[in-house]
């Protein structure tokens, strides 16, 4: 607690309350703009942040972080494009209310939602981080393999759009992708080429930001902008409308911050599964879709309070819940942050600094909201045709500025390119990241566990492995038909 | 995109990720029996060809899952097809995708590096601009010039990351 009072009371008397103001504005302008997800942003400012100091930077990727999974609603708002895939759930409701002239109420209530959001995914990471931490430490190397696997096959089951499959494929790719290089365990050189800039491995921001960037940028191109809604009224917040949803914000916030702990879920599904709760207690089920403004306050509450979810797994037991999660590990370990059961011990009070750091975010996004709201209105009028280059060029420096290397930036590329056709077949991305992040994590304790144990029996003799590996067998079984009747058969 | 279509082309994929899967099994075996601390020791278990061959045979199967799906709801590739993949590749629109992938090698693989960061950026700014037409060339060329110089003051000046 004390960690957490004094970490507000250094960013609210310090300058590095302009930093984050800064950075939350272009959070927001960056998840706002069609094409720059939360995630890209978070792996561009990563390697920008690089050298400045670790309380710095976590509190520029952070503000940036909250601000962007707010902005993409604005955009969904307006002109029916989810700026990020997280405010895809927000837009079913938000553009017809935009369309009936409710667009500023509408902004201003989908923020006062985040705003809530945000705490309570706070609060809930204050709560239940320290307690999985100590649940964490009972780990051995067969639970990490077992739930690194695990966490790519969750991933590609709640992300594959087509056939689970696909996530998994996808998933199974990027986990390939991270074997290239000398492994941990031996240092043997796998599938180098004897290519020495190969050596070290793909890095896993350069391979993200090529699949998260290029496909946007070939794919958005052509397209021409939608109109704009220029009257947007009041952005002013109403918090008196915002009480009335409280129960519905709660539930929201509950299951956001419940999804978002779930290893690769995230944000998008946090909204999608806030709103349908939602949409399923609601009275006036008919208006959903119409333009219900409790779809805008679950899906705003749902997606933002999976931050601090996706947080919750990420520092205990070094598991992202979402991808942008995914990224900010990298960050933190760029930072020299080991997040994971013993970060508890190494770094005493780190969880109370990340719980500080969201709280004065939360309360910078409320400002700049209302700050940015009708500024960025005419950011948007940029053209695609225009925009995508720059996005372009700027995937390029994000790609580079990791680790000064050019190599880096043909990795992008190509990765993005090879990434596009398997886009264009809805194969998910998300999946693919995780694969690439998480597959070291595997591959070394799988293979650790195999050394001490001399035999696979571990990751069935000990429980919470056990309960890992029947979970894995049960999501691959539920893609039969067979297994599936079983179960409906027995129902019956 | 109908489903039939994408089952379509999840056929070619399938096929291309059957085969890069045989190609990991292949190369992992070779990571299997080789002559490295605890492998002789402990078992080949333990070797670095271990995980990617997990993964492979993973991939193997899956790639066949999806070629099954494929064949089965697909309803086979037919003559009319093969004028569609004809017609698409002669379309505006793949025309566009191709000519910016071209310009992002020429950027990435050719000006970056060889040229000045400002110079290089301007030159594939402009050019993806222009062949979409998002405006009258000499706006086109402002904006990638204000573009260029904006992003290597950003990065190079204010960030003091040492351009490309």
């Amino acid at each position: 607690m004390v960690h957490f009072l004094s970490t507000i009371y250094h960013l609210l008397f310090s300058p590095n309350i302009v930093i984050m103001f800064l950075a939350n504005i272009l959070g927001i302008i960056i998840g706002a703009l069609p094409g720059l997800t939360a995630t890209m942003g978070i792996a561009l400012l990563t390697g920008l942040t690089y050298g400045l100091p670790r309380e710095v930077a976590l509190v520029v990727l952070m503000s940036l972080y909250i601000g962007a999974i707010y902005g993409g609603s604005i955009t969904a708002i307006l002109l029916n494009i989810p700026g990020t895939g997280s405010a895809a759930a927000t837009a079913l409701d938000g553009y017809p209310l935009a369309l009936k002239g409710r667009a500023g109420p509408t902004i201003g209530m989908a923020r006062l939602a985040s705003f809530f959001g945000t705490l309570f995914g706070m609060f809930m990471l204050m709560a239940i981080a320290p307690q999985l931490a100590k649940i964490a430490l009972l780990f051995t190397s067969a639970e990490y393999a077992l739930l690194g696997l695990f966490g790519v096959m969750i991933s590609g089951f709640v992300a594959g759009e087509d056939l689970k499959i696909k996530g998994w494929i996808a998933g199974f790719l990027g986990m390939l992708v991270s074997c290239i290089g000398i492994d941990n365990l031996h240092g043997y050189a796998r599938f180098t080429f004897g290519n020495p800039m190969l050596m070290i491995g793909i890095s896993f921001v350069p391979a993200m930001i090529g699949v998260f960037g290029i496909p946007q940028v070939l794919d958005n191109l052509r397209l021409v902008l939608p109109q704009r809604i220029k009257q947007i009224g009041s952005v002013l917040p109403k918090w008196s409308e915002f009480m009335k949803h409280l129960p519905n914000a709660l539930r929201s916030g509950i299951i956001g911050t419940g999804i978002g702990i779930i290893p690769g879920a995230g944000e998008d599904i946090g909204a999608w599964m806030s709103y349908f709760a939602a949409r399923a207690m609601s009275k006036e089920k008919e208006k959903f879709g119409k333009g219900a403004i409790e779809g805008v306050v679950a899906a705003e509450t749902g997606n933002n309070s999976a931050i601090g979810g996706a947080i919750i797994p990420l520092l205990t037991l070094s598991i992202p819940g979402s991808p942008p999660a995914a990224v900010l590990l990298g960050a933190l370990l760029l930072h020299g942050i080991r997040p994971g059961p013993m970060l508890t011990f190494e770094f005493p009070g780190f969880i109370q600094e990340m719980g500080g750091i969201m709280f004065v975010a939360s309360f910078v996004l409320l400002i700049c909201g209302i700050l940015v709201a009708k500024f960025f209105i005419k950011v948007l009028d940029t053209p695609p045709k225009i925009l995508m280059p720059i996005v372009a060029v700027l995937s390029v420096m994000g790609a580079y500025a990791i680790n000064i290397r050019i190599f880096d930036v043909y990795v992008m590329l190509i990765l993005g390119l090879a990434y596009y056709l398997l886009f264009k077949l809805k194969y998910p991305v998300a999946p693919f990241v995780l694969g690439v992040i998480l597959g070291p994590m595997i591959d070394e304790n799988l293979r650790r566990t195999l050394w001490v144990h001399k035999s696979f029996a571990p990751f069935v003799t000990r429980p919470v492995a056990l309960v890992l590996f029947i979970s894995i067998i049960l999501l691959v079984l539920s893609q039969f038909k067979w297994f599936r009747r079983l179960f409906s058969r027995k129902r019956s | 995109m109908d489903k039939k279509e994408l089952r379509k082309k999840d056929l070619f994929a399938s096929l291309i990720l059957l085969g890069i899967g045989i190609w990991v099994f292949i190369e992992s075996l070779k990571m299997i029996f080789v002559d490295l601390p605890g492998v002789k020791t402990v078992g080949w278990f333990v070797a670095p060809g271990v995980f990617p061959m997990i993964l492979s045979i993973g991939l193997i199967l899956m790639s066949c899952i999806i070629l099954a799906i494929a064949v089965k709801e697909s309803g086979g590739i037919k003559k009319g097809d093969w004028e569609r993949v004809k017609k698409y590749l002669k379309s505006k629109d793949f025309l566009i995708i191709l000519s910016e992938v071209g310009l992002l090698f020429l950027y990435i693989f050719v000006l970056l590096g060889r040229v000045h960061f400002i110079i290089a950026t301007a030159v594939y700014l402009f050019l993806s601009m222009f062949i979409v037409k998002a405006s009258a060339w000499y706006k086109l060329v402002i904006i990638s010039i204000a573009i260029s110089v904006g992003v290597a003051y950003l990065f190079g000046n204010l960030f003091k990351i040492p351009l490309p």
